[in-house]
């Protein structure tokens, strides 16, 4: 018996380990809007990778939470005023520790899918 | 981690604006590529989704979901509650006499059990004693004390005490007799108490024939020296002799034994209980009380082993005679379990009665939770198909329990404040911090706990039903009256027979407590306890050293009181009965072998000395012979009278009239130390109720004077308007003497019985409320089988059965289920009972006359309780009962 709201959240739990990071990742250029990182992401990645906004903002909240980003309202020259997140100490930290998971997880699939090379490593 | 305080309105608003932003700007995007507004704001959203669920989704990351569900399942358990108003004033009811019984009870088992004694590092504290096995009591000799101080290795430290000296206190206000304790110099050290004012005794002022000092409690130094700090080094005079004030004690401080001491003196204890004088051999036998505190690492079994090892050696130093005396075996005690040892199984006994009495109000809440769930059945189903989880309607219910317990608890703490009352008002006064009982944090925590344990454990019953419960089957029955599966029903029935079998074991517990009580109240005491008033007078010795002087003192008081109108006849005794200081003496019969004190059993008799009106005063039968009387001058022949006990012990065969003994009673100087039986009288209880009569020797007090005597008065009037009358008649001889203990025959006789009272009363009340809860829940456990059976009631009744088969149907099933339910009862007391036996009196743990009585009793109130719901089944109107869907 799983409600739609159940069905959601498994969703955003797949891709929430690796979205933080990219979060992080990309706050570490500047202070950046809940639109502006979405787009920064999708952008960076040469439109590959297409953040679902029904994940980013739950993940954001729940990173400004942990205190590893800080939220601030903001004016803005166009229009309606927005929340601009930045990077914090500890999130800095944080992407270190994320940067060096994701670097050996991505190594270890990588020698799963090109066993050759793994061979002649040994 | 963050926590954010903000309202949650404001941080709710403040999200949609995040996310109108997102939009907005997504839209202005997409009109900068060339989009119309319209096409704009469609692809914006479209690409973002859902919008609400996005929020809703955000706001779980805040970590506020289970708060803002709990609120939402409170104010809905509150809903509830308040729509079945009479339900709920039932089950608040019930839970607050269970939780308010547990809390009075554990604020009480708490400040008396489970709290450390107030001394440093407590736990390491122990009470020692030696018992003498032919003497059936506890004594230490100085010499054994000395032995055990000297040459232990177990005790960082050692002291002794005795708590039963009395000082008058003259010059300080009226003269005032105050409850003092003998000490060694080491006791406050022992104990690790500091005097709050002042210094601890040295040990020059601890050695025999030293300087008198005395160290003052709190409560003395307020109420008689007003506090003054220059109390110390004042001179101050006890039984007329000067002692010097030089230190106080602190105000939390609490003497040993639960007796209160007024002031401490140094007990001046030589090193041996021999001395001789004149060429005899005197042995002072003072009762020591030894308190010490074990070295770190050392045991209880290690510092018995010691004790009795030096005992052994110490023994070997006694003269040979005085042997039998010290056939001594070490008992070694930690001083908590010395302090508490003796109320610590009543009280045990109540924590687990009123546990019980929890459990059963659990059971039937539970019972009407379940009626009350089955009712909500199709509520839970419907729930269940709109997406809520099992879990999330456990929790549901849960909280609705425990908000139900929780609000049970607060009126509980109402009702535990009232016993709480109760309690300190009756309870018997030898449980030690009993003061200190109250509705402490301590005892509020638990109460929260005990309300919240209580809330889930009825809460499961329904919960456990809930998890049952077939959606598609509860939806597709669509009437109201579903009816509680089968399952419902047999929880139900399990929880009444779980009911009975425990109310049927706080029954038995409480009618063998309230028997036992009748037995001990119904022994005779051997004297006429009515209309008789008693007080203590104390002769300082300094004042009053001849035998005259004592003599002429009581005799002038005796016939002063004599004369007071409203007296009908008075005496005074040296030791009164019931709770008189007992005085022993071995007994040397003319013409018999002598004595072999070496034997266990030395010839022994208590020994006394009365006024010839002591014994009309008390209407002290007699039963051969004649009484003492003005003939037992100081200068005739020594007379004694003798109770039956000394006649059946020394002259089973004789008669006893005439026949002579020596005894440790010392006669006028000169006089002959052979004492002739003139008469015999009735037995009197010498040591409590309960206590065995000793063979007993009253001598006259002319004959035999003694410087602390009891008044006795028979009263024609009440005998408390006396005690002024009575004081000034003892002022008028001496104007220093206070008159103390002032106490009615009545008011000693009961507070005897004080405990067995309290036990059996308490016992007695939480049986009844157990017995009446099990009535309440039987009577519902039935009445709702009924009313989900009205229609097949109706088909009977309609097919032709008679008021009667439907009655004796209904009963007879109420009635299986109390029948097993005392059958279980039953196993369960001969078991658990035995736990009682400590506290019985003239009544063994399995009475058969209680268990039978009981039964009966608890199959009455069942059929009463089954009765009622049958009889209205009987009225049953078949038409009305056949539309009824």
């Amino acid at each position: 018996m799983t409600s739609p709201k159940e069905r959601y959240q498994n969703r955003t739990e797949i891709l929430q380990g690796t979205l933080d990071m990219l979060i992080l990742q990309t706050l570490q250029w500047g202070p950046r809007h809940g639109y502006g990182l979405s787009k920064a992401i999708r952008t960076n990645s040469g439109e590959i990778l297409k953040v679902d906004t029904g994940s980013l903002y739950p993940a954001l909240h729940r990173l400004e939470r942990k205190g590893w980003i800080a939220a601030e309202w903001k004016d803005s020259e166009v229009g309606p005023r927005l929340r601009v997140y930045r990077l914090t100490k500890s999130g800095r930290k944080q992407l270190v520790s994320e940067r060096s998971r994701w670097q050996r997880i991505t190594a270890a699939i990588a020698g799963i899918m090109n066993p050759a090379k793994k061979e002649s490593e040994s | 981690m963050k926590f954010t305080l903000w309202p949650r309105g404001q941080r709710n608003k403040e999200l949609t604006e995040e996310i109108q932003a997102h939009l907005t700007l997504a839209e202005r995007e997409a009109m900068e590529s060339g989009k119309t507004p319209r096409e704009a704001h469609h692809a914006a959203r479209k690409e973002f989704g859902n919008v609400g669920l996005a929020e809703e989704v955000t706001r779980d990351a805040w970590g506020w979901r289970w708060f803002e569900e709990m609120i939402q399942d409170v104010r809905y358990g509150v809903r509830n509650m308040l729509r079945t108003p009479g339900f709920t004033v039932v089950t608040i009811l019930t839970l607050a006499l269970g939780i308010g019984a547990n809390t009075a009870i554990f604020s009480v088992v708490d400040a008396v059990l489970f709290r450390a004694l107030p001394y440093h590092d407590a736990d390491r504290l122990v009470w020692a004693t030696n018992f003498v096995a032919g003497q059936g009591q506890n004594l230490v000799f100085a010499d054994e004390y000395a032995g055990w101080r000297t040459q232990n290795h177990v005790f960082e430290s050692i002291a002794a005490y005795s708590a039963s000296a009395e000082y008058t206190l003259t010059g300080a206000g009226t003269p005032e007799r105050l409850r003092g304790a003998q000490v060694t110099e080491s006791f406050l050290n022992v104990l690790g108490v500091r005097p709050q004012l002042g210094r601890n005794f040295s040990p020059e002022e601890d050695r025999p024939a030293g300087p008198k000092t005395v160290i003052l409690s709190d409560a003395i130094w307020r109420a008689n020296f007003g506090a003054a700090p220059n109390v110390i080094g004042q001179v101050i005079a006890l039984d007329d002799a000067p002692y010097t004030v030089i230190g106080v004690l602190p105000r939390d401080f609490e003497f040993l034994d639960n007796s209160p001491a007024d002031l401490l003196v140094p007990f001046q204890l030589a090193d041996s209980s021999i001395q001789s004088s004149n060429g005899r051999v005197m042995v002072m036998i003072q009762p020591l009380s030894v308190v010490a505190r074990l070295r770190p690492g050392a045991t209880l079994s290690g510092a018995l082993t010691e004790l009795n090892a030096i005992n052994k050696r110490v023994l070997g130093n006694l003269p040979v005679h005085l042997r039998g005396l010290g056939d001594a075996q070490a008992q070694v005690f930690l001083l908590h379990d010395h302090e508490i040892g003796n109320v610590r199984p009543a009280l045990l006994v109540l924590l687990g009665v009123v546990g019980f009495v929890l459990l059963i109000a659990c059971a039937n809440v539970a019972n009407l939770q379940l009626a009350r769930a089955a009712a909500r059945e199709k509520e839970v189903a419907i729930r269940g198909a709109l997406g809520a989880g099992r879990w999330r309607l456990a929790r549901l219910l849960l909280t609705e329990s425990s908000a139900v317990a929780l609000v049970g608890g607060v009126a509980g703490l109402l009702l535990a404040a009232w016993v709480l009352r109760l309690i300190h008002r009756f309870a018997p006064g030898n449980i030690p911090h009993l003061h200190s009982a109250g509705l402490d944090t301590r005892v509020l925590l638990f109460t929260l706990g005990v309300s919240l344990l209580t809330g889930i454990l009825f809460g499961l019953a329904p919960v456990l039903a809930a998890f049952r419960v077939s959606l598609n089957n509860t939806l597709k029955e669509g009437s109201a009256q579903s009816g509680s599966g089968a399952g419902t029903r047999r929880a139900q029935r399990a929880l009444m027979v779980a009911e009975i079998a425990l109310s049927f074991v706080l029954f038995i517990g409480a009618g063998l407590l309230v028997k036992s009580f009748h037995q001990l109240t119904a022994i005779q005491p051997g004297f006429d306890p009515h209309g008789v008033l008693t007080a203590r007078v104390a002769l300082p010795l300094d004042l009053y050293q001849s035998v005259d002087l004592q003599r002429n003192f009581f005799q002038q008081l005796v016939e002063r009181l004599q004369a007071l109108p409203g007296v009908a006849s008075a005496g005074a005794t040296a030791s009164i009965p019931l709770r008189g200081n007992v005085m022993m003496s071995t007994v040397q019969i003319e013409g018999q072998p002598p004595t072999d004190f070496s034997s266990a059993n030395v010839p022994t008799a208590r020994v006394n000395s009365v006024t010839p009106g002591y014994f009309a005063a008390l209407r002290i039968p007699l039963i051969e012979g004649r009484l003492l009387d003005a003939r037992d001058g100081a200068n005739a022949p020594n007379s004694v009278v003798v109770n039956q006990a000394f006649v059946h012990r020394y002259f089973p065969n004789d008669d006893p009239l005439g026949k002579r003994f020596t005894a440790g009673l010392v006669p006028r100087s000169g006089g002959p130390k052979l004492w002739s039986i003139v008469g015999v009288i009735g037995d009197t209880k010498q040591r409590g109720l309960a206590g065995d009569i000793m063979p007993e020797v009253t001598a006259s007090a002319l004959q035999w004077p003694l410087f602390t005597m009891t008044l006795v008065l028979r009263t024609s009037v009440e005998p408390l308007s006396l005690v002024s009358a009575v004081r000034k008649q003892v002022s008028h001889l001496d104007k220093n003497l206070p008159l103390f203990g002032v106490q009615t025959m009545d008011d000693m006789l009961s507070a005897e019985v004080a405990s067995q009272r309290f036990n059996a009363g308490a016992l007695a009340g939480f049986a009844g409320l157990a017995v009446l809860l099990v009535a309440v829940g039987i009577y519902g456990v039935m009445a709702y089988a009924v009313s989900q059976r009205t229609r097949e009631m109706g088909v009977r009744i309609a097919l032709g059965a008679g008021a009667g088969n439907v009655l004796r149907m209904i009963l007879g099933q109420g009635l299986r289920l109390a029948v097993i339910g005392v059958a279980l009862g039953l196993a369960a007391s001969f078991v658990l009972t035995r736990m009682l036996s400590g506290l019985l009196f003239g009544v063994k743990a399995t009475d058969p006359e209680t268990f039978i009585f009981v039964t009966g009793a608890l199959l009455a109130v069942a059929a009463v309780a089954c009765w009622i719901p049958a009889w209205r089944a009987t009225r049953v109107d078949p038409v009305i009962a056949l539309r009824y869907e």
